[in-house]
Order: C-alpha cells, then structure tokens, then sequence
C-alpha cells in the first residue's frame, strides 16, 4: 500500500536487549535477553517472577530539557525519540515543524500516573486529583510530549491497538512519508513495565502459561529514500511494502510478495505488547538482512512490512 | 501544510449510529438538538460529590443485554455505547451482522480517551485488595472495544483504535476513510466512545476545565465546560460501491487532518497556530477552497482560552468567508464527549448536510468581542450546507479536522 518505498535511517531502541543499536546488538551476538524477575516492583506477591526490563534506564540522560514528572512509559518513548534522532543524524533545521510527524503506538499507555490518579481519588477524594498526573495519564501523553521536546506540529497520532499498536503506528508513519505528506516520521511504539499489568496478567493465568511480560521503546526514523540520498545520509534499510489485514500475516505477505522469506526473532526477549512489532523490525534491521518481511498476528488483524538491506 | 493523504476514491458515510445525553436514535438526537434541548443534569451513576460540577451529560436509562450481541460477560460501559452505535450505523447503511460469511472485508476504526473507565476503577479497588482481578483489567483497556467489534460483527478486515483525547472521533472517522481509500478493507466502521467515570472528571475538574457553573460556548460569560458520555460511529465505503448497491449517503469524506501543537499539554498556543494549521491542511487534503465553506461545527469547549482561539483559527484560515457562514457548537445540548466528541460531531455536520438545517449553539447567552463569528444562537436555522468542517482539540495539543461533501 505504500506509494513510494520508505528509508529507515535511525533506530532508537531501549528493550530487555539493551538501550541502543551497539548494546542490542552485542545481546544478539550473545543470544541473551535481560529476562530476570520484576525489580521495578515487588513481584513476590505473584506466582511468577520473570519479566523482560530494560536494563540500566536513566531517563535523565535522554531529555533536552528537565522534567517535573514523566511516567515511566513517556520517559522511555522520549529516550528512543532521543536515540533515533541522533542515529539519524536529522538536520532539525531545515525542516519546518509543520512536516515532521510522531506516529506512536501503545496497548496500555502510562499506567503508573493511572493507577496514581485513581489511587489518590478513590483514597482521598475528587478534589484530591493532581492536574499534572492527570494530564501524564492520557495514553497520548508520550507522542505529545515528544511533540513538544521535538517541536512536531505535524501528524502525531496514538494508535492503542493492543497488541497491533505499534504496527499500526509504523503502517501509518511510513505511509505519510511514502504520500510526500512529511519530510521525516519517528514511528514506533512503548509498553512500559507496571505492577497493575503483572497483576492483571497473573490473575489471568497468563504468567503461568509462559507468557513473559517486556517493555520496550522503539522509534525509527522514517524518511523518503530520495530526501535520503539528497543529504548523504546512511540508510539502515528500505521498507518496500507495508500493509495490514485481517488475514494472517503469511498470507498477507503472500498476496504482495510470495517470495520473501518470513523473519523469525533469534532471541527470546519476551513479549512487547504494543512495542513488539517495531521491536521485531528494529531487530531484524540490526541483525542484518537482505530481503525479509516481518509479521505479527493479533486479535485484531495482521501486520507485514518487508524490509530490504540498504545497496 | 502537510497533506495526510490525496483522496483519490471518494469515500461516503453511508450509515451512522449514536449513543447519546438527547437519545440513541439518530432522528430523536436530531429533533431535540435542533430545537435546542440540552441533556444535561445531575450524575446519576456514581457520586459527583467533590467534582467542580455534579451536572453531566449523562446516558439515563441504560440497558445493554451481553446476550443481544451473542457476549456471555457485560462490556465495559464506554464498549457497551461503542457496540450499539457501531451496530446502529451498520443497520442504517444496510448490512446485516455477522459479516464474516460475506465477500466484503469490513474494518474498524475505534476511538476513544478513556477506554473502560468503568472497569479501571473497579480494577483499582481490587489491586488495592490484594485481588486483582485480570477480567476488569482485561475489560478496561483500549482494545477491549475494536477486539469486540470484530469478534460481534464477524469483522474479516483489521480493526484498530486510535486516541488523541478529545480529537480521537474525528481522527478515526478520517483514518477510517484512509484506510477505505488505501484498500486496507472495502468498509470501516469508524467513530469514537467514552463514558463518565470518577477518576477523569477528578482530573478534568483539577485542571479547571470543568465550570462551576453551565457551559456558555463562545460566550462572554463562558467559564468551562461540561463532559458527557455516549458513542458514534460511522460506516465508510467507496462511492462506487455506495452507488452500486443503491445504498443512502449521508457526505463524502472529502478529506482530513490531525496535528499537534507541539507547545504544551494543556495550553492552547499562541496565536492558534495548531488548530490554524490543522484546518488549513484539511481543506488542502480535501481541495476545497475556504470560499466553498459553508457549515463550520467547532469544538467550543466554553473554556476561556479555548473559544477565542478557535475562532482565531477559523477566521485566519478562511478570512472573510469565517463571518458569512454559520458556526455552532454542540457541546451546550450534550456537553464534552470526550473521545466521542468529534464523532458525534462530525455526524452532526453530516446530518446538516442532508437536512439542509443547521444545529445551534445551545446555552449561548452573551456575545463575546474575540468571538464574533454567527454561532447559532439556541434554535437551529435552515442552510443550504454543501460543504461542512467538524473541528475538533484535545489534551496534549491535538488537533484534527473533517472535511465533509454533499453528494448530488
């Protein structure tokens, strides 16, 4: 469905595997994942204790600017936007605000400053509600934040589909760089590790059947393949199609490219939730390729992007 | 001006569906909005005690049977509006559910600020228990509602939900129309939900975006606004495919645009440059020049900040034409739906398309000199509407516009 092929020219990647392209790859070398029981919480209360974390995350060192408050999710999402931008090598300033864009995706959004708004109004009251907590719960909250770090007054849209959200939200974003509609798109996703979602996914029997809870953020950048090469810049890998379906990925890979062999992971990192699908294509970018789509299946609908390595 | 995308295939609104404070059935929400009813009165459901507030536009009389949508547990509430105003909307453009056994791929575009705000409460109490109760988390995330609508309509297309706060209606209904254009499905049903819950109005109400008084859109007097709850959605369909099977149009989806400001969470900025934009590049997706607008449905919060920077905007962008044409909000009759609200809207600016008569701006009271554009006034006015906009703005600096076309 895409109009034009679309340049990835940064990743910003912060996951089980590591923050950044070096120390993800270097995981991958290993064949290890940071898959450890929960310390950003006390997961002894549940009958499972193995989640995927990134390890050594300091929000500090990826903001331009100091923060009042940042929820773990908007604070992730703004360190992959931070890596991304400077992987990319972007020059901010010949791009005027209104055609950059922010395409983000996310299944569960900031559920730390939830369950402290809601907490705080069910203990002490309506009156007791903190504005700023409340403004930091909406699930759009990373995406605008990264506007306003970034100053982005182009598209800049949430997807909250599950699973699907990340897809969806790199779907969109190469689909505004490949109509010419934006001169550049950080498209990607974040799920943030919480307590509420362990809880939840406990009680369900989830984390018993092997399901192993991640949080990641990833942002690439997207930009057109000709605007690329007009600035001498370096192309990780060229998305050629993107699509999604409500049939399964294999077959939708198969309607627009039966020859392309289908990406596996080589790693277990666990489960990413509305940041797996960027996460997936992030990974298979770094372990190198040379042609490949990468899918994912979801209750909602099926997701494929097929990558090719940079010639 | 960024252009999200080129409209190629027009793609219509063929059937609509509405959960809302004035009704859930589209011809009652249109004669009591027209003749300037307001829903709006005491929460009912929960104690308002605390709120800037205790008046909503709330859904009385609520009754959803599971059964009805072959679902053995209860929805969220926010799913329960979606569901009936997605099958409303299906009902009206003439399909039939379940829809996997046909040869036309339906998708799904779902909105919301919210999700399960119900059930994310409940949740809460239970993690604070000591029992945690993963089937309410389950219930009150945001894809709770697009998994129902496939799973109940049998949808064979892919569903998706997009949230931007307040502008999430109007962006789905607009993706919606994307994803048609782009081939992604041949129908989508789009729109947006929320429903009235403790903890949002708290923040609203801290925020002070809430008035400890009534809502007053564009009025000099206006000191907040008022949230409601409720749902709707649309179905998108190319028009060949409208035509061919003699289906009604309501308007083409001529285009759309989303932004953001990129200044503050919660400020507009200065001089409206977001909203200025937005619409601008509506009418550029859309190719429409400002001269052939005729109908302008605003977000009109009844904030102070909010309605004279909208009306900045809309008179930057359109110039001399913003003071010939009638603009109202609806917000006075059925208060600030939320993630539903540039749905309902933009369903609303359909609807005066097609009934050639315009919704007023209900609870207007004095004229304001930083809005002084034609708002409406209290009793809805007779148009000749070839051409609407339905504005929408939201927490975060979100944007987003609809640009809707009669078809003769």
């Amino acid at each position: 469905m895409l109009a034009a092929p679309v340049a990835v020219t940064g990743i910003g990647i912060l996951s089980p595997l590591g923050i950044g392209r070096e120390a993800t790859a270097e995981a991958l070398a290993s064949g290890r994942a940071n898959i450890e029981p929960p310390t950003l919480f006390d997961a002894s209360l549940y009958g499972t204790q193995r989640a995927g974390e990134v390890p050594g995350f300091a929000p500090k060192a990826f903001v331009e600017t100091p923060k009042t408050y940042l929820d773990r999710c908007t604070a992730l999402t703004l360190a992959a936007c931070y890596l991304a931008v400077r992987d990319a090598n972007l020059p901010w300033a010949e791009s005027a605000p209104v055609r950059r864009s922010i395409s983000h995706g996310t299944a569960f959004g900031c559920l730390d400053s939830m369950v402290a708004l809601t907490s705080r109004v069910q203990s002490s009251g309506a009156r007791s509600a903190s504005p700023i907590i409340f403004s930091h719960s909406f699930i759009n909250a990373p995406a605008s934040l990264a506007a306003i770090e970034y100053s982005v007054r182009g598209p800049a849209p949430t997807f909250a589909s599950g699973d699907l959200a990340g897809a969806e939200a790199l779907v969109y974003g190469a689909s505004l760089v490949a109509s010419g509609a934006v001169d550049f798109c950080l498209a990607g996703g974040t799920e943030a590790l919480s307590e509420p979602l362990y809880a939840a996914l406990d009680d369900a029997g989830r984390l018993a059947a092997g399901l192993t809870p991640a949080e990641a953020a990833v942002m690439l950048v997207l930009e057109p393949v000709k605007a690329v090469g007009d600035r001498g810049a370096r192309i990780l890998a060229t998305i050629s199609a993107a699509a999604l379906a409500g049939e399964a990925s294999e077959e939708l890979v198969a309607i627009g490219a039966s020859d392309v062999p289908l990406w596996s992971a080589p790693v277990d990192w666990g489960h990413a939730f509305g940041a797996e699908f960027p996460l997936r294509v992030s990974v298979a970018i770094i372990t190198g390729l040379e042609r490949a789509a990468v899918t994912m299946d979801t209750e909602l609908g099926a997701a494929a992007v097929v990558l090719e390595a940079t010639r | 001006m960024q252009r999200i995308s080129v409209m190629a295939q027009p793609v219509v609104i063929t059937g609509v569906g509405l959960v809302s404070p004035l009704g859930c059935d589209v011809g009652e929400f249109w004669r009591r909005l027209i003749a300037g009813e307001r829903g709006l009165s005491r929460i009912e459901r929960f104690d308002p005690t605390g709120l800037r507030n205790e008046r909503a536009g709330e859904v009385k009389s609520w009754v959803f049977e599971a059964a009805d949508f072959g679902l053995d547990s209860v929805p969220s509430l926010a799913s329960q509006f979606a569901l009936v105003a997605a099958a409303h909307a299906l009902l009206d453009a003439g399909y039939s559910w379940p829809l996997d056994s046909g040869a036309v791929r339906v998708g799904a575009v779902a909105s919301t600020n919210f999700a399960g705000a119900d059930y994310w409460e409940q949740f809460l109490r239970s993690l604070a228990a000591g029992d945690p109760k993963g089937q309410l988390f389950a219930g009150a995330v945001f894809d709770e509602t697009p998994r129902l609508m496939r799973k109940v309509f049998g949808l064979r297309g892919p569903a998706g939900l997009i949230s931007i706060a307040c502008s999430s209606g109007a962006a789905a209904i607009g993706l919606g129309a994307d994803w048609v254009r782009w081939g992604l499905c041949d129908v989508a049903v789009a729109g947006g939900h929320d429903c009235l819950a403790p903890s949002p109005l708290a923040g609203l109400s801290a925020l002070h975006t809430i008035t400890a008084d009534d809502i007053h859109p564009f009025s000099a007097n206006r000191s907040g606004t008022i949230f409601g709850e409720g749902a709707a959605y649309v179905v998108l369909e190319s028009l060949d495919a409208a035509l061919e099977r003699g289906a009604k149009i309501y308007a083409e989806v001529a285009g759309w645009a989303q932004n953001n400001n990129g200044y503050h969470m919660t400020a507009p900025d200065p001089g409206a440059e977001g909203m200025t934009q937005v619409i601008a590049a509506c009418l550029a997706n859309a190719a429409i020049s400002p001269d052939e607008v005729d109908y302008i449905n605003a977000h009109g919060t009844g904030t102070q900040p909010h309605d004279p920077a909208e009306t900045l905007a809309i008179k930057n962008v359109l110039g001399k034409r913003a003071y010939e044409i009638p603009v109202s909000s609806i917000k006075g009759a059925i208060g600030h739906l939320m993630g539903a609200a540039g749905a309902i809207e933009t369903v609303a600016a359909s609807l005066a398309i097609v009934r050639g008569i315009v919704p007023p701006t209900a609870s207007y009271t004095l004229p304001d000199p930083e809005c002084d554009l034609d708002y409406v006034p209290n009793v809805g006015r007779p148009a000749d509407v070839r051409v609407a906009l339905s504005i929408s703005a939201g927490i975060g600096g979100s944007n987003a516009c609809v640009a809707l076309r009669r078809v003769e």
